[in-house]
């Protein structure tokens, strides 16, 4: 009897010692080391903007050349329904010419007498990514892993109805074209006839003195009219959620308000700016991820995950440009697709529209290493060769009120004034008719109209499009006003 | 009610409860039991041990701080004021004001050839001739230490900021000069980033700089996390000197000692802004070195540490 009384008298002290142990334990969950282990991805996305953007809205093609047999050629609206059943349906005749057979090697000079003899249609695209990427992305299947596969660039394609009635597809990079056949000129010849109905004209711009895309610059051939507009800010910015955004495991982070009203933060190794409008730059100097180059369509699916959970993507985002900047030269590809410089990475540009119109201009303190100068994108983003994001500025804002509508000036004109910043070396690629979004001497933002040159060596350069002065100013670099420090 | 049985069933019941929580422990290892391996307290001699096995030789003690955690400081520039200050080092009427074109700063002469400059961002540079210290006389860093606190005493309150006694540092050894250092304060814990550095020689004081911060309210609440340990902070040091090329990787790194406390350099064109925990470490060559407790990173080279000249 004895016995079991000590017995239970141990039972009691051991029942309290398991319970005390218990509570120790628990108690050191919740403030111990597991916590600090919990580095979350915290996406944030801003009032109005969309957490994900479809590459195929992101990769539309810049625009729409519409060839008709001699006739002058017409530009597809980018806004127009003409200009999505048209592209939708150049998508599925690519798609059905996939694999059909080899793709026969055509010349240049070949291309431009179909442009003028053939019905057909040209996009042209925002950037040149692998094949097999850009079928992944046209088939709505996603997007195949690594670079895509095959190596082959594209950033032209070209379609055009062949007398027999099928199509000739032509596949185009900066090195030359290819050809592909598959059945589908009819339905084509007709999505081109409802196309052609909302389309404008347009003619192949010549360079004069300076030297233009030997594919060809197309530009609309109309007095084209744009409205300055006014615009606001984006809605509050939750800086603090924003932040967690960029710095997961924000322990080590510090914060710093400026006197201008910047916020700063920085972990010792990254930084964050965000600005009193919202504006946003981030900056990683040295990439932790020092693997082999992914390659450009890698990157540039990495850049589009990254937009969307740091701010989110703006309504009609799309990719402007797409560029592999080496060390010692510019961001472009090296002209003859040369890998001899070593990469520093990729950057891209992004731009939200109005109206069909692209809308750029951006801060300047975020350029890549080793870019030429020129006009930033509002959204525009800097990966290391594997992919990650090493560098990030986001200028977005609403457009609000537009102003009466003015001529723009001529495209030649445009080409004129710019004529003393680009070198006799230096191809212009593309000319188009866009917003710059800019502050103005009062403070407020606007978005003035500009013809934007786009050079071979990926600067932009904005030419003020409203004004009938000999020598219309010039924009080459993005906004400097309001950073802290400098 | 069985009580005998209802013990054994709970018994078993805690005992499987605590298997559980101890899991992670038994996946991390024995560090991770305890809360924060700050809280770990061996023996300094073992430290001092593995630490001369890395390559360190520390003169001075381990400190014993068991710290659960310290979150970012939040802090401003104090604003000085620069009538009370020029009174203070100058009595009544014994300074002339200028103030330079374009200026923010306030610069006091005084008939002594003394200059006081007072800047907005919490900068004060006292500055006395030269030729009225000429003359010499031994000077060691007990005299210098002195000489420091009755000059400050004679300023009584006009300084921006409350500060304490931290360390006394040669500068020059011929001839005798040395770096007597007051730090600021705040909950305990040493501020290296707010500080009066006073510089004496062997005819008196030379010079005064003081950089005054003003401690902030902090908006977040502390988040746990796992300190770097003093030890962890030397081991990094040397490393990172390594690197630089500042140290051969068959050198002893000698240290002095090592400090908890906040530290990060001023930011001039910030209304406000947070520095982080930091070791400072003190080498026996005079160097001054921060060490993130965080990220183990250095927060400024040795050039950009306070002492001031």
């Amino acid at each position: 009897m004895a016995r079991r009384a000590v017995l239970e008298q141990v039972k009691s002290v051991l029942l309290v010692v398991l319970v005390c142990a218990s509570l120790v334990l628990s108690a050191r969950e919740p403030m111990g080391v597991a916590v600090s282990k919990a580095h979350r991805e915290m996406p944030y996305v801003i009032e109005g903007n969309q957490r994900a953007a479809g590459l195929s809205q992101l990769l539309l093609p810049r625009r729409l050349v519409l060839h008709r047999e001699g006739r002058h050629a017409l530009l597809a609206d980018p806004d127009s329904a003409g200009f999505r059943s048209l592209w939708g349906e150049m998508q599925r005749a690519a798609l059905a010419a996939r694999g059909t057979g080899q793709v026969e090697p055509v010349k240049s000079s070949e291309i431009a007498a179909l442009r003028r003899s053939r019905t057909g249609v040209e996009a042209i695209l925002p950037a040149e990514l692998p094949l097999d990427a850009w079928f992944a992305v046209w088939s709505g299947r996603g997007a195949p892993a690594g670079d895509g596969g095959r190596p082959e660039g594209l950033d032209r394609l070209a379609l055009f109805v062949g007398g027999d009635g099928n199509l000739d597809i032509y596949l185009g990079n900066t090195r030359g074209w290819g050809r592909l056949r598959a059945p589908g000129g009819t339905t084509l010849a007709a999505a081109l006839q409802a196309a052609a109905g909302e389309a404008a004209p347009a003619r192949e711009l010549t360079g004069g003195w300076l030297r233009v895309h030997p594919e060809g610059v197309y530009v609309p051939s109309f007095e084209v009219s744009m409205g300055r507009l006014v615009a606001d800010p984006e809605p509050a910015v939750d800086k603090d959620r924003l932040r967690d955004a960029f710095f997961p495991d924000s322990t080590a982070v510090r914060r710093i308000q400026s006197q201008d009203g910047a916020t700063v933060a920085t972990d010792g190794r990254d930084g964050l700016i965000v600005y009193p409008d919202g504006a946003v730059a981030f900056n990683r100097p040295s990439p932790r991820n020092r693997d082999r180059d992914g390659g450009k369509w890698a990157a540039l699916k990495q850049a589009a995950e990254f937009v969307g959970g740091h701010g989110g993507w703006p309504a009609g985002a799309r990719l402007l440009t797409a560029m592999a900047v080496r060390a010692g030269a510019g961001p472009g590809d090296a002209p003859d697709g040369s890998k001899s410089q070593s990469l520093l990475g990729y950057r891209f540009a992004f731009v939200p529209g109005y109206r069909g119109y692209p809308i750029v201009g951006g801060l300047e303190g975020m350029r890549v290493p080793s870019a030429a100068t020129g006009v930033p994108a509002p959204l525009e983003v800097f990966t290391a060769p594997s992919g990650e994001v090493q560098g990030f500025s986001r200028t977005v804002s609403r457009p609000r009120v537009e102003q009466a509508p003015q001529r723009l000036i001529y495209p030649q004109d445009a080409l004129s004034a710019i004529d003393g910043w680009v070198g006799s070396k230096v191809a212009v690629r593309d000319l188009f008719p866009a917003y710059l979004s800019r502050r103005s001497a009062s403070g407020a933002r606007v978005m003035q109209p500009v013809w934007v040159a786009e050079l071979a060596d990926g600067a932009l350069l904005a030419v003020d499009g409203a004004t009938d002065s000999a020598t219309p100013r010039v924009y080459a670099t993005g906004e400097t006003a309001g950073r802290p420090g400098g | 009610m069985d009580w005998p049985r209802a013990k054994t069933y709970l018994i078993v019941a805690f005992l499987l409860l605590n298997l559980f929580l101890a899991q992670p422990a038994w996946v991390g290892g024995v560090d991770d039991l305890l809360p924060l391996r700050a809280l770990r307290t061996p023996s300094e001699a073992r430290v001092k041990e593995r630490l001369n096995d890395g390559g360190i030789v520390l003169l001075g003690r381990i400190p014993n701080d068991q710290v659960r955690e310290m979150p970012m400081l939040a802090v401003g520039f104090a604003e000085p004021k620069a009538e009370a200050l020029a009174e203070a080092f100058f009595g009544r009427a014994g300074a002339s004001l200028e103030t330079p074109e374009g200026s923010r700063a306030a610069v006091y002469r005084s008939v002594y050839g003394e200059i006081l400059t007072v800047m907005p961002q919490g900068i004060v540079i006292y500055r006395r001739n030269l030729q009225a210290i000429r003359q010499a006389r031994p000077l060691d860093p007990d005299q210098a230490s002195r000489e420091a606190e009755a000059f400050l005493a004679r300023l009584g309150g006009a300084l921006p900021a409350k500060v304490e006694f931290d360390v006394t540092m040669p500068v020059s050894a011929d001839p005798p000069i040395y770096q007597v250092l007051y730090v600021q304060k705040h909950d305990g814990r040493r501020v290296f980033a707010g500080y009066v550095g006073v510089e004496v020689a062997s005819g008196g004081v030379r010079s005064v700089k003081v950089l005054a911060l003003e401690p902030l309210p902090q908006k977040s609440a502390a988040r746990p996390v796992r300190l770097k340990t003093a030890e962890e902070a030397l081991l990094a040091l040397r490393k990172e000197l390594i690197n630089r090329r500042r140290l051969l990787p068959d050198q002893k790194l000698l240290v002095d000692r090592i400090d908890l406390g906040y530290y990060s350099r001023p930011v001039e064109w910030a209304s406000q802004w947070e520095i982080p925990p930091v070791w400072r470490i003190l080498t026996k060559d005079g160097q001054v070195y921060y060490v993130n407790v965080f990220t183990e990173e250095l927060e400024g080279l040795q050039e950009e540490s306070p002492p001031p000249t």
